[in-house]
């Protein structure tokens, strides 16, 4: 139990720092986005990239703001459907 | 539940991991797939976790529904190794008493088929430990799936979903084995190769006395040029055939017999055995037994009485003019006082050897002028021995081939129906463990 619990408790502490780290990494790709959409060199592809990074750092975040209410969500809605079984038809003699 | 807990958290590392692969600033579209793919994992796990009820329940209810039980089924996997164990030790029987009769040509396929029921037996067993494992671990190999399949980075995710489906397909497939095997059983093996008839035979003269040794000769009916089987009697005049010995047509059948006893061959009667009697009873008419000697009547004389007191007998018969009686005796029987109708009569003896026995016979003129004739002997009577014969047990070739077409059905029958049925089955309920797998952890959602 104990070793299982220091898993789940170090599995969290991890979780956690990787959160921090992602809010972080979403700010640096947002500004690096911003960075490279607006900046002064006439370059297509750069400034495709810069908005690129724009999106997937807002959809990121947007997930990751998202994420302990998207798995509340799921736990609700499977926990709902596994509800115990009714109990199976039991097949009645035909007169 | 332990295990659920550390799999929902892993789910939800995989999660942020997920997200930090999608939000990292790595132009590389590789990167952002995986971020897609772990966040897609990480939800499918939440999925499975909480449905965990569902995925342990839904074998009981399926069992439920389709009517029918673990149990049933070890109770049909215990009935049919006691099947398998009660024919192999029958094989080895048979096998053994094979050698006794010099039929060594038919023990190596009787070898070749325990081979084969040692192969079914490891194939059973294989079934007990598989179907055990899944009995006991159903619930724990859930967990353990649910638990790999939350791992990061799409570590266990195949073994993972595979244990998820196995706990369900299997937990359902075993219990149907019997009812798939069943449905295509032609036929179970034959049980008449291990019956062996047994036939009692009692050779017996006149009076119903058992003649001591007698050599009764066997032959197919109307075939009277050389017997097929050839078997001495015991002291009683009983002999057995059948029983592991011999080997005798399957159905039933009728053998004609010729009996030689002390240098004489008759035609006993009835002049034939069965095998709709488990004993059959010859006897010889034209013979009178006392002890140590026998007496042979000519066609014409007929015994009615016997008196017989140690060393002395009375014999009344019922003879006409010029009849006569043959004594035989054993060497060793030594006959004092010969009386016909209250007179002294010399008796000249011949002496014979009948298969190694010393005999002497001597004929008697009985006079009968009147129909009833009194004869009296006294002697001093002698153990019978036994006639130095070789046997010839009784080898029915077209019994020796329905065994072996027997046996080759047995085989082949134990091949489909213990290894190649229960293989197929086990192979089906993988590959379809490895569809549902596949449904479990192949589908994944399109995020981006």
């Amino acid at each position: 139990m104990g070793v299982s619990m220091d898993l789940v408790d170090f599995i969290r502490g991890l979780t956690t720092q990787i959160i921090a780290i992602v809010w972080v990494v979403f700010l640096i790709t947002w500004v690096v986005g911003w960075a490279l959409r607006g900046s002064p060199i006439p370059i297509h592809r750069i400034k495709r990239l810069g908005q690129s990074l724009i999106e997937d750092s807002v959809i990121a975040a947007f997930w990751l703001a998202l994420g302990s209410t998207v798995f509340a969500l799921i736990t609700f809605i499977a926990s709902n459907i596994s509800q115990p079984f009714p109990p199976p038809p039991t097949p009645t003699p035909q007169p | 539940m332990d295990y659920l807990v550390i799999a929902y958290n892993l789910a939800l590392l995989s999660y942020s991991l997920g997200v930090l692969l999608l939000a990292s600033p790595i132009p590389s579209k590789s990167v952002k797939s995986w971020g897609s793919k772990l966040i897609s994992d990480s939800l499918m796990t939440a999925i499975l976790i909480s449905s965990i009820t569902l995925i342990q329940g839904i074998g009981a209810y399926i069992l439920k529904v389709l009517n029918v039980s673990w149990e049933e089924f070890f109770t049909w996997l215990y009935v049919r190794t006691l099947t398998l164990v009660s024919f192999y030790t029958v094989l080895t029987q048979v096998a053994s008493y094979l050698k006794h009769v010099e039929l060594s040509f038919l023990t190596s396929p009787i070898g070749y088929v325990v081979s084969l029921i040692s192969l079914s037996f490891t194939s059973l067993r294989t079934i007990y430990v598989l179907s055990n494992v899944i009995y006991a671990f159903k619930d724990k190999l859930a967990v353990l799936g649910v638990l790999l399949y939350s791992l990061p980075f799409r570590v266990g995710k195949g073994v993972g979903s595979f244990f998820i489906a196995a706990s369900i397909v299997m937990f359902v497939g075993f219990p149907l084995m019997p009812h798939f095997i069943q449905s295509f059983e032609a036929s179970y093996p034959s049980k008449t190769l291990l019956e062996s008839k047994t036939i009692t035979v009692n050779v017996v003269d006149v009076n119903g006395r058992g003649l001591p040794y007698p050599i009764v000769k066997f032959y197919l009916v109307r075939e009277l040029n050389n017997p097929i089987g050839v078997v001495l009697g015991d002291v009683e005049g009983k002999l057995i055939i059948g029983d592991g010995l011999d080997v005798l047509p399957k159905e039933n059948f009728t053998l004609q017999v010729q009996i030689e006893y002390l240098g004489m061959s008759f035609t006993p009667v009835p002049d034939y055995i069965t095998s709709e009697f488990e004993i059959n009873t010859l006897s010889i008419p034209q013979l009178l037994m006392l002890p140590g000697l026998a007496l042979l009547r000519n066609g014409d004389v007929e015994f009615v009485d016997v008196l017989y007191d140690y060393g002395s007998a009375d014999i009344t018969v019922k003879a006409f003019t010029n009849s006569k009686v043959t004594l035989v005796k054993y060497l060793k029987t030594n006959v004092t006082y010969v009386e016909v109708n209250g007179r002294e009569t010399s008796c000249i003896w011949s002496d014979e050897t009948w298969y190694g026995i010393s005999i002497s016979t001597c004929s008697i003129e009985l006079n009968g002028s009147d129909s009833y004739t009194s004869l009296k002997l006294i002697y001093t009577p002698s153990q019978p021995s036994a006639p130095n014969v070789g046997e010839v047990r009784l080898i029915y070739k077209e019994s020796i081939i329905d065994d072996l077409t027997n046996l080759i059905n047995v085989a082949v029958t134990y091949i489909y129906t213990y290894i190649f049925l229960p293989g197929v089955y086990v192979v089906i309920l993988t590959s379809m463990t490895h569809a549902l797998s596949k449904v479990l952890g192949g589908s994944r959602l399109r995020l981006m």
